[in-house]
């Protein structure tokens, strides 16, 4: 019977280890939730040398203003100024608690708040009545002259949810003249898509770009590049021309899309600079419990540049003013068709 | 390659045991819990509250016995003292005020773990006493144990395919009741995990689980990768044909890659065999 109880005081010691077992955790306070937030960008952030970002010394500005007795409110703000310099799409802070808003580091986005140079419902409305609407992000439709046209708001479904929907929307659009690509309010997505939708328009195989990802603590240490191509998917390839819309607010894997297909010779890029943040992003979280995000990746275009915090300059230039917009005008839009009649 | 490796395995396990004299089928369902740190993802401790099944096979014959088994859990995922953690709505309204409305931070967790091995009789049964007898196994077995989570951090993300030793002993008393303890340490094996970066993206097209198993995995051994899995189970035969019983099993595991990850795991239920 000595047997049974040594095994049930084992059983029971072990059952109730838990604390002894694991890490420890680090304490919540202020100084350690700017310290955990100051670390997880230095250990995982991509971005520091093509933004020219000295984050040592951002570090000696704001530690010092951080001490074990301020407020949630006061954290935040200085958690708001640490940020603010790196001006990232995909560096920003977003609290789990007190009601205290997400704040980006990017400025465009953070005064802009909402777009005001594109809208889908003026698209339907007053130039493609016969709009289909795949989800909040697909549509696509045939504008008057037979010119096809495919609005992508987000590469964000599973990559098998473009495979399945594009090669029918393909195939409908396949008879136009032209079309017209519209990623004005591209939220971003998955790399994977931009590529395989950018190949549904490739006549050649191209290099578009090259990634590295952050590989260890030390600020330089990166995955060995990875080289991305555009090549033919599809049953076929739409080659006829093609006009690619882009504004302020495309982003992320929009703007990897944009790199696609600027590398086709009969795509013509129309519109406004791209966002300028192309990289994979990563949620953390804060001893507190708030989560920030970061941008992990260095990415190139095919020339070996970064255009991070720059964004992909359009070979014409086109905006819509917001009042334009708001009175049903899509100037941008008009200028794509006009450019392929 | 993996595949083959497997069923040959599995050939030579069955093969071993073609002397057995009985065999049993068992099912289980329990309540289980799991606590994570997991530096990559996050600084903070997460913990779950779990529901789990078991179905086991097991022959057993006077030299040893066969076991298999699977076993799953799946239940809430959320980091110690953060259940109620509150994701604001980040959008605007049209008009350029913030949006007010917002919900829960939750999150998941599944677990899932395929355990095949045989053991070796290594003490051929010693009489406790006129009603009781022991016996003590000793063998290996292959077992493969992933734990995924579908929260914001990524949290946990762990494959582990490994060759274990196993060690475990018997009692049973009057042939109504019997104790069975187990414990099973890999000794080696094929770990995956997500990248440094905690992103998957392949510029060919697969899977992301392809990429992840391609860029995550690395050869795993005692140096790098510890894991102690210990189980308990006693059983009452109400019948021939039938015992029911309580079981209990936990496990520690720490792994180095690509920053540490310690677990801890209990798990409690119940379960009836049928013979």
């Amino acid at each position: 019977m000595k047997h049974k109880y040594l095994i049930f005081i084992m059983l029971i010691a072990f059952a109730s280890c838990q604390k002894t077992l694991l890490e420890p955790v680090i304490e919540n306070t202020p100084v350690n939730n700017f310290e955990e937030m100051w670390k997880g960008y230095n250990q995982w952030y991509g971005g520091f040398e093509v933004r020219n970002i000295n984050w040592d010394s951002l570090y000696r500005v704001y530690r010092s203003q951080v001490h074990n007795d301020m407020s949630h409110a006061q954290l935040y703000t200085v958690f708001c100024k640490l940020i603010t310099p790196l001006n990232d799409i995909h560096a920003f802070l977003q609290p789990t608690s007190n009601g205290l808003p997400r704040y980006e580091s990017n400025e465009f986005f953070r005064t802009h708040k909402v777009q005001q140079d594109f809208s889908i419902d003026v698209v339907k409305q007053h130039y493609l009545p016969s709009m289909v609407t795949i989800d909040a992000n697909l549509h696509y439709g045939v504008l008057n002259g037979n010119v096809g046209y495919i609005h992508f708001g987000e590469f964000g479904m599973p990559f098998s949810f473009y495979r399945q929907k594009m090669e029918a929307i393909m195939e409908e659009l396949k008879n136009t003249k032209a079309m017209i690509v519209d990623i004005r309010n591209h939220a971003g997505g998955d790399d994977e898509v931009s590529q395989y939708i950018a190949g549904l328009f490739a006549s050649e195989k191209k290099l578009f770009m090259t990634v590295r990802k952050r590989n260890g603590s030390d600020r330089n240490e990166f995955t060995p590049p990875q080289n991305w191509y555009v090549e033919k998917q599809g049953s076929y390839q739409y080659t006829k021309p093609v006009v690619l819309l882009t504004t302020q607010w495309t982003a992320s894997a929009g703007e990897t899309f944009t790199w696609a297909m600027n590398t086709q010779p009969h795509v013509t890029h129309l519109g406004n600079t791209t966002a300028g943040g192309f990289t994979d992003v990563i949620s953390r979280e804060l001893p507190n419990g708030w989560l920030y995000f970061v941008g992990v990746g260095d990415y190139r275009n095919a020339n070996g540049q970064s255009e991070e915090g720059k964004g992909v300059a359009p070979k014409i230039m086109a905006v819509n003013t917001p009042a334009e917009i708001a009175a049903g005008t899509d100037n941008v839009l008009q200028k794509a068709i006009d450019l392929v009649h | 390659m993996k595949q083959h490796v497997l069923t040959i395995a599995i050939i030579i396990l069955m093969a071993a045991g073609v002397k057995a004299q009985s065999s049993r089928f068992s099912i289980g369902a329990g309540y289980q819990r799991t606590w994570i740190v997991d530096a990559q993802a996050s600084p903070l401790k997460y913990q779950t509250s779990e529901k789990s099944f078991l179905l086991r096979y097991l022959h057993e014959g006077k030299k040893g016995k066969l076991d298999a088994a699977l076993t799953g859990s799946f239940g809430d995922f959320f980091p110690t003292g953060f259940q109620n953690r509150i994701w604001y709505n980040p959008g605007y309204n049209a008009n350029g005020t913030p949006k007010k409305d917002s919900n829960l931070l939750v999150g998941q967790f599944y677990n899932a773990r395929l355990n095949i091995g045989y053991a070796k009789a290594v003490s051929a049964g010693h009489f406790l006493s006129k009603d009781a007898t022991t016996r003590t196994y000793a063998g290996a077995s292959l077992n493969n144990q992933l734990f995924y989570s579908d929260n914001i951090v990524r949290a946990g993300w762990l494959n582990a395919a490994t060759v274990n030793a196993d060690l475990s002993h018997s009692i049973s008393y009057r042939a109504k009741h019997s104790l069975l303890v187990k414990l099973s340490i890999p000794l080696f094996g094929v770990n995956s995990r997500l990248p440094y970066h905690n992103t998957i993206s392949s510029p060919r097209p697969e899977a992301d689980i392809k990429t992840f198993f391609k860029k995550g995995s690395r050869f795993a051994s005692l140096v790098n990768f510890q894991n102690l899995q210990l189980s308990a189970s006693y059983e009452y035969a109400v019948s021939k044909k039938l015992a029911l019983g309580l079981n209990y099993s936990g496990q520690w595991l720490r792994y180095q890659h690509e920053k540490p990850i310690t677990l801890f795991q209990n798990n409690i239920g119940v379960m009836a065999s049928f013979k």
